[in-house]
């Protein structure tokens, strides 16, 4: 292996230098939740209008309860919305410093999630794995990225032989099963 | 003593020679998480409870104990030596117990921190095996009503009045109620929420949510912070690695006081070791302000006993609550629930009547798991330090390929997977902003006991809501609830906290804020 790497460690700098005008997200990380919260109130509700219910579930029934936790996730959604909008710009500014992410680095870190989820099935455990594991090592700030490939590869070749072998679980072989 | 005999019959199941492997195992990986900054024994536990159903239920029932105390073993380690809490449990530990290593006192921070872990773990434990026999005893008599009560209590107490904002912990509360109503509803069969997918006729499984919560929202938190970490460096170690008697008998009290104040919390769905750290620190905070030579911002030895002894006392006494009510108190608590599930087994009055053997074992297990983590915590801390220097980025990438692994063993379905996906984004969201998470875990897994009890208490009585508070035991718990939310309350509207306030006024004179999990 080759030590040509420039370091691991100082790498992903902070993408943008402090003093930039504030942006409408800026310490309101609130305004998410909120909305999750309320989307989340919107599905129980479409839910349960359309739900087939079947049988005589008494007074609350199989929609009592969702319409309760519905109308929490509304009332509580709503005052996150309303105390993320009311907030002091001062305030704003010192929460936003709190919330600074290195989007890029969540970016690929997801992505390798996301292709393991998808095609795993597919593709195999073997090379997912290793796929996935150089993916978020690369996105916590390690640039060797032929050293992460290995010890990923490593890592998934050890987990295959130890549960498949070892506890009978199945996992697929994807692609390198037909050679 | 009819528990001595069980207790007995406990150990003659739990000392053979692989029940043995599985503490010591559980006891190591429970350390080992406990100093890693990020890391938690509820992580530790979620990705090992897909893994461990093949196991026998008592193996991996006392490995995921091993793991809990460890947990709270280990967390003080980096805290002291790095001033990074591995826990938010150690943030109390951290204060003194860093000025003490700064100080060249680092081996006698440690002792002093793993013997009062011991502390705190055994007088817990042994309390637990004498009263939760009891205590199940009075819980058989409990009905819906009082189930409901206890779940109400749980809720709120854990998002309202212990969480930093309680409109942040009531949302996650709301997410974690969400998750539980997906599926097949228990008393009609109706399907709810599951909008024509087959996959989630069954429900959201607890791994996926546990493992999306804890594992996957880390992993994407910890990406989101690379290039705004500060760099920590690490108090060299060295020299005795005991305590003098004079160390000792200063200590000793402490220890004890801390495992008294631990021992309640552990019982209270207060989110965990949290809350009862602070209050130990605090309390020998101002024990120390009446003495002639008052040690405290010095390095006082008193404040790292009194909090890690406190710690432990919690997890040992949440053992209790978990094994006698089916009360989760804390977020491991919730997954050791959802691991004893996994084996048919219901936490709760009747464990004791129907799986007694696996109990007694258990209890007995926890004894030896305390004793394992002292011998490996209290020669070999300055050892366990040296994990702080493996590199992050392979730690996340190996916590991330076994937390997908965990979710395709669970059931090789690809729903699963993208549950995990939606479930992680969702975690990293709450922990940007700073929402909990465990009331999601809490209300995950109690959320069916509230509905299916308020239902049937409603069913029994005739739609009469006043069974609900029917019983003097109902009755206690919602009068103990509001007494909980007026203080919380007073506690919030008082201006600017004076003495005794640890968590709002230590990090001022420290320079540093000590950031748990960062």
């Amino acid at each position: 292996m080759s030590h040509t790497d420039l370091d691991s460690g100082s790498a992903a700098d902070p993408a943008e230098a402090p003093p930039r005008t504030p942006s409408f997200w800026d310490g309101r990380g609130e305004l998410v939740i909120g909305g999750l919260l309320l989307a989340m109130a919107g599905t129980l509700a479409a839910g349960n209008a359309g739900m087939d219910v079947i049988g005589d579930g008494g007074l609350l029934g199989p929609q009592g309860f969702g319409w309760f936790v519905a109308a929490l996730a509304a009332v509580i959604g709503l005052l996150l919305i309303v105390a993320a909008l009311r907030r002091s710009p001062g305030r704003r500014a010192a929460l936003a410093a709190e919330e600074r992410t290195n989007w890029r680095a969540v970016g690929l870190v997801l992505l390798g999630i996301a292709a393991f989820s998808g095609l795993i099935d597919i593709v195999g455990w073997l090379l997912m794995a290793t796929l996935m594991f150089t993916a978020v090592a690369t996105g916590l700030g390690n640039r060797n990225l032929l050293r992460s490939l290995t010890v990923g590869f490593v890592m998934a070749a050890t987990v295959q032989i130890v549960f498949s072998g070892m506890l009978g679980l199945n996992l697929p072989s994807g692609v390198l099963g037909g050679l | 003593m009819e528990q001595l005999t069980h207790l007995i019959g406990g150990f003659g199941a739990v000392l053979t020679p692989m029940n043995l492997l599985w503490i010591t195992l559980g006891a190591f990986l429970g350390t080992a998480v406990g100093v890693m900054p990020g890391l938690g024994s509820a992580m530790a536990v979620a990705l090992l409870l897909p893994m461990t159903f093949t196991l026998d239920p008592l193996a991996a029932l006392i490995m995921f104990s091993g793991v809990y105390f460890g947990g709270l073993f280990g967390d003080s380690t980096a805290g002291i030596l790095m001033n990074t809490p591995g826990n938010s449990t150690a943030i109390a530990t951290t204060f003194e117990g860093h000025r003490m290593a700064r100080s060249g006192r680092a081996p006698q921070a440690l002792a002093t921190s793993a013997i009062g872990a011991f502390t705190g773990g055994i007088l817990a434990t042994v309390l637990v095996v004498f009263f939760a026999p009891s205590m199940a005893d009075l819980a058989t008599k409990f009905g819906p009503g009082e189930y409901f009560a206890l779940a109400v209590f749980a809720f709120v107490a854990i998002s309202a009045v212990v969480s930093e904002s309680p409109l942040k912990g009531l949302a996650a509360l709301a997410f974690g109620l969400g998750l539980a109503l997906v599926g097949t509803d228990q008393s009609t069969g109706t399907a709810r929420f599951t909008f024509g997918m087959p996959a989630l006729f069954d429900g959201i499984s607890v791994v996926v949510i546990t493992v999306a919560v804890l594992a996957v929202g880390e992993v994407l938190y910890a990406a989101g912070r690379v290039g705004h970490r500060g760099a920590h460096e690490i108090v060299p170690s060295a020299g005795r690695p005991w305590l003098s008697g004079r160390e000792f008998r200063a200590a000793l009290p402490a220890w004890l006081r801390g495992a008294g104040i631990g021992i309640p919390f552990g019982i209270i769905p207060a989110g965990g070791a949290e809350v009862p750290t602070f209050l130990a620190y605090s309390a020998e905070r101002q024990l120390d302000k009446r003495r002639r030579k008052p040690m405290f911002g010095k390095g006082a030895i008193q404040g790292v006993a009194a909090p890690e002894a406190a710690g432990n006392a919690t997890a040992g006494s949440a053992m209790g609550a978990l094994l006698s009510l089916g009360l989760p108190t804390s977020a491991t608590a919730a997954v050791l629930l959802a691991a004893f599930q996994q084996y048919g087994m219901q936490p709760g009055p009747l464990l004791f009547e129907r799986n007694g053997d696996i109990v007694w074992a258990l209890l007995a297990g926890l004894l030896l798991a305390t004793v394992v983590l002292l011998v490996i915590n209290l020669p070999f801390a300055p050892l366990w330090a040296k994990l702080l220097l493996l590199p992050q980025s392979y730690l996340y990438a190996g916590i991330t390929v076994f937390a997908c692994l965990g979710v395709y063993a669970t059931g090789a379905s690809k729903t699963d997977l993208v549950l995990m996906c939606l479930l992680g984004v969702l975690a990293f969201a709450m922990r940007r902003t700073g929402v909990p998470l465990a009331p999601v875990l809490i209300a995950v897994i109690l959320g069916p006991l509230a509905e299916y009890s308020l239902r049937d208490a409603m069913a029994n009585s005739g739609n009469d809501p006043l069974i609900l508070v029917g019983s003097p035991i109902t009755v206690a718990l919602y009068g103990l609830l509001l007494l909980g939310l007026v203080w919380t309350a007073w506690r919030r509207l008082r201006p600017a906290a004076p003495a005794g306030e640890p968590a709002a006024e230590d990090p001022a004179d420290c320079g540093e804020v000590p950031r748990a999990r960062s």
